[in-house]
């Protein structure tokens, strides 16, 4: 389920941008976040976390990443993960993306059987608290308009083999016990989707922002015969980025330059579409 | 296609398709491992688009903002690959590891370029052989730029007043014109920015011509704004100059912040208090000069409100070395008591205002040594400062400072066209006012000296000193002494393209062409002994004779003959076991005949190289009620109208060596 981008917002902004009404924006103000990996398998158990890098009000950053080796009778398993969490505030807007991709392979040095394991491995920005500062002119409730743009991105590569994958991503803002919008992708195969979405907000109130990415993997009672290239059990990916804006709600007087944005795009579009056909 | 598809495949591009897209990769890295800085990922490098390699992608060699922004960079180039099935996850988990292990961007190095006293001297060998010009000096600077893209070029004061001709006779604007080509951010106000008054330096600032002088706004076209001088494209700095007509703010900025990804620098700019006392009163009218180190401390928290934790003083003050050159033991001047002060919070204090070359380690009030530089002076030095900067607390973890030779006027240092341009084109406007008649002369009078180290024309240039600070209102001075080394050439009787016996203003410029001011002080008659002794003191490379005013006598016993100023090489003569004896007669000291009460005041006057303790004559720097007055030419063009007859060379019969 997502939010498809509106294509009068598009125009709210190109009239926003023609005014040069300078953007309003989101202030950090709080956050409260942790990634892990964990896996329990013949090896025994690992457990690393992700670190957490922030320079609180500008960036926010979890980051991580793990290879290990859990040795078997007659081989051994390779696991590990890459993930993170950024976030960047600044005037001009804010970016986000997050990221998680693991892998499993079995190297089976001889036939070896009743293999189990499993791995799981989170990113999750569990709370991230915004506040949204006007420009100067922009008291407190003024009417704004809060816009995500950008796209995810999974590759989901899962052996029959496997047992327990999955992964998923997610993101949604909130105010208050109120979800503003939400997007979430259970990744069913490999893919890329555009993630978009905007509500209506005013200069001075908080929202709080919640994104996490999310992928297991595990073997059950396996076996592999003996093999000189090891199996690759499973490779995932799940990444989510874009951006937040925020724009001030246009005053009536710019209908006509909402109007102009819309034609803009449409011939913009229209020349494209050529563009595309005559190449 | 729909507007959602086309706004879509637009944001995917623009999220998933990195800059490396557009990589060439001409000569692609050909590391056999992927390595972000020392750090080995063991993975293998191969090629994964078009030439280039895993390595190419990942910029790793260049300069970032911070370890994070690295790592979203790492991390989303690794997506990608991983998207593509260039590279595998575990190779991505082995990659990110690297990239976290590696620590790049944990520090960033950011390089000042800084200068002092650049006082005009855009025209090579204006002025004096060792000066370069500025088309060498933006060459120096553009190859220290071309060392790191995040940079600053700074000034610590006197980028413009008392400059040679070219730059002068146009109001210095050619010297604002020459910076806004170079390029440069902030300059520091210094004493010598005062000199036409506040009025005339914001229009340095703003821009716009000149309201009366005709040679305003005669720049190349590119240079100007709506056909008149168009200003500095940098910024004047004056943290401590409070326009007492405006409140309590300050006449310029006090700070400039400068953005290097993310970690911002701030520069505090400012003059000495003690400007007032060496600018002419006019020039300094409506104007409030603040104590440096007590105005620095009162910023050093309102910046860091901002956030930001790095923090430079550009400060127009500075000291002397004890040997020129570097050595800082024992460096003295007010820097010292300025530097003593200051917040630790300071990370650097690029000075200036001696014409000193140092880069020295100065207490701050914590007793924490930090670096002070001093560029020299003339475009002929410039201090190489690299920075590191912890990106995350924003604050400098360490300084280096070189200072490095410009070169002078016959150096092989390419000249930067672009200047050269600029350079041309004064040089060639000035041709016609250079060679304006501003007197007459009855004889060729020149600097030779005699036995007793006095020349004919430093007497006449002592007594036009003398004549423009000796009323009531100019100063009441009872004696003028004049520098030998501000003397640098002769004026000629007869030269080519004039009548005989005229003086050019040209002539009389490169007479003297620092457009020193004067200065007049009051001096006991045991400091004016005690200044004369500083002739053959232990600093002097060589015999400095003062050139003296009509009516001022004395007898020196200094064992060896004076007709010339001994040159370093000639040195071996002016052996340490001669330097810092008293070679004065006792007694001989007179003025009108009438011996000097060594307890009695005097006013005396000097230029304003002097009176700032120039040529070692430091006990000029003591002087009390001090007066600044004219530009010294213009005493010297006033002297000759004053004299319609023609001035005869002064009679050397002032100092004797018996």
């Amino acid at each position: 389920m997502y939010h498809r981008i509106k294509p009068v917002l598009v125009a709210l902004a190109l009239a926003g941008a023609g005014q040069g009404v300078q953007a309003a924006y989101l202030d950090y103000v709080s956050h409260l976040g942790y990634g892990a990996y964990s896996a329990v398998g013949p090896g025994g158990i690992v457990d690393d976390a992700l670190l957490d890098l922030s320079v609180p009000p500008v960036e926010l950053t979890f980051f991580g990443a793990g290879n290990f080796a859990s040795v078997v009778d007659a081989g051994a398993l390779d696991h590990g993960y890459a993930g993170d969490a950024f976030m960047h505030f600044s005037g001009s807007g804010t970016d986000f993306a997050i990221s998680l991709s693991q892998y499993l392979s079995v190297q089976a040095d001889g036939p070896l059987s009743g293999i189990t394991h499993q791995q799981e491995a989170a990113v999750d920005l569990a709370v991230v608290t915004m506040k949204i500062m006007g420009d100067p002119g922009q008291a407190a409730g003024f009417p704004v308009m809060v816009s995500f743009n950008g796209g995810a991105s999974a590759l989901s590569d899962f052996s029959s083999i496997a047992s327990g994958a999955y992964l998923s991503l997610g993101l949604s803002v909130s105010r208050g016990n109120d979800v503003l919008a939400e997007y979430l992708w259970d990744v069913p195969s490999s893919g890329e989707q555009p993630v978009s979405f905007s509500f209506a907000g005013q200069v001075g109130e908080e929202l709080t922002l919640s994104a996490f990415a999310l992928s297991g993997v595990g073997l059950s009672d396996a076996a592999f015969a003996a093999s000189a290239t090891p199996y690759l059990v499973a490779e995932s990916l799940g990444a989510l980025s874009g951006s937040l804006s925020v724009t001030a709600v246009p005053e009536p007087e710019s209908i006509a330059m909402l109007l102009a944005g819309l034609g803009v795009l449409g011939v913009h579009l229209r020349c494209r579409g050529r563009r595309r056909q005559l190449g | 296609m729909t507007l959602h598809r086309t706004v879509c495949a637009v944001a995917l591009t623009a999220i998933f398709s990195p800059s490396y897209a557009q990589l060439a990769c001409a000569q692609p890295d050909p590391s056999p491992t992927v390595v972000f800085a020392s750090q080995d990922s063991g993975i293998a490098n191969r090629v994964v688009q078009g030439n280039c390699t895993i390595e190419d992608l990942f910029n790793d060699e260049q300069a970032w903002g911070s370890q994070n922004a690295f790592l979203l960079h790492a991390s989303s180039v690794s997506i990608g690959l991983l998207r593509q099935r260039k590279i595998s996850a575990a190779e991505r988990s082995r990659l990110m590891a690297a990239a976290l292990q590696s620590d790049i961007g944990k520090e960033l190095k950011v390089k000042l370029i800084g200068f002092n006293d650049f006082h005009g001297n855009i025209k090579s060998g204006e002025g004096s052989f060792s000066n370069p010009g500025v088309a060498r000096f933006a060459t120096r600077i553009k190859e220290l730029k071309a060392a790191n893209p995040l940079h600053a070029v700074v000034s610590a004061g006197d980028m413009i007043g008392a400059s040679p001709l070219t730059s002068a006779l146009f109001k210095d604007e050619p010297t604002i014109e020459a910076m806004n080509r170079i390029g440069i951010d902030f300059n520091a106000v210094g004493n010598h920015e005062f000199d036409e008054g506040k009025a005339e330096l914001l229009r340095m600032q703003n821009g716009g011509n000149h309201p009366s002088d005709l040679f305003s706004g005669q720049g190349l076209p590119a240079d100007l704004k709506n056909g008149q001088f168009k200003g500095a494209d940098f910024r004047f700095l004056a943290a401590n100059v409070i326009d007492t007509n405006a409140g309590e703010t300050t006449l310029f900025p006090g700070v400039g912040v400068k953005d290097f990804l993310g970690n911002k620098v701030a520069f505090i700019g400012m003059t000495l208090e003690s400007t007032p006392t060496i600018v002419s009163p006019a020039g300094v009218a409506g104007l409030q000069f603040k104590d440096e180190a007590d105005t620095v401390n009162a910023l050093v928290p309102q910046i860091r409100a901002q956030g930001i934790e790095s923090i430079v003083v550009l400060i127009h003050e500075g000291g002397f070395p004890t040997i020129s050159g570097g050595n800082c033991t024992g460096i003295s001047g007010a820097i010292v008591d300025i530097v003593n002060r200051l917040d630790p919070a300071v990370d650097l204090v690029i000075s200036g205002h001696t014409h000193q070359t140092y880069s020295c380690l100065i207490n701050n009030a914590a007793g924490t040594p930090i670096r002070v530089t001093s560029a020299g002076q003339y475009a002929r030095m410039l201090s190489d400062i690299d920075l590191t900067i912890d990106t995350r607390s924003k604050d400098v973890v360490s300084v280096v400072a070189n200072n490095v030779a410009v070169g002078n006027s016959s150096s092989a240092v390419v000249q930067d066209p672009s200047l050269l341009e600029i350079v041309d084109h004064y040089a060639a406007l000035v041709a016609v006012p250079a060679s304006r008649i501003v007197g007459t002369i009855t004889a060729t009078i020149t600097r030779t000296n005699n036995n007793a180290g006095e020349s004919a024309l430093g007497d006449v240039i002592a007594d036009a000193q003398l004549a423009a600070t000796s009323g009531a209102n100019t100063g009441a001075a009872v004696v003028a002494f004049m520098n030998p080394g501000g003397i640098r050439a002769d004026l000629p009787f007869a030269a080519p393209g004039k009548v005989d016996g005229n003086v050019t203003y040209g002539e009389a410029f490169t007479v003297q062409p620092f457009g020193n001011s004067l200065v007049t002080m009051t001096l006991t008659g045991a400091q004016i002994y005690a200044l004369l002794e500083q002739q053959w003191g232990t600093a002097q490379p060589f015999p400095r004779v003062l050139q003296v005013s009509d009516g001022f006598t004395y007898s020196h016993i200094f064992p060896l003959p004076l007709n010339a100023n001994l040159t370093a090489d000639q040195g071996t003569q002016f052996v340490n076991v001669l330097r810092g004896n008293s070679y004065v007669v006792p007694g001989s000291v007179k003025i009108g005949g009438v011996a000097l009460d060594m307890a009695g005041n005097y006013r005396v006057t000097v230029n304003s190289f002097l009176a700032d303790g120039g040529d070692t004559f430091t006990l000029l720097i003591g002087g009390t009620d001090r007066l600044g007055g004219a530009v010294d030419t213009d005493a010297l063009e006033a002297y000759l109208q004053a004299n319609p007859g023609g001035v005869a060379p002064g009679p050397q019969n002032r100092i004797a060596r018996p």
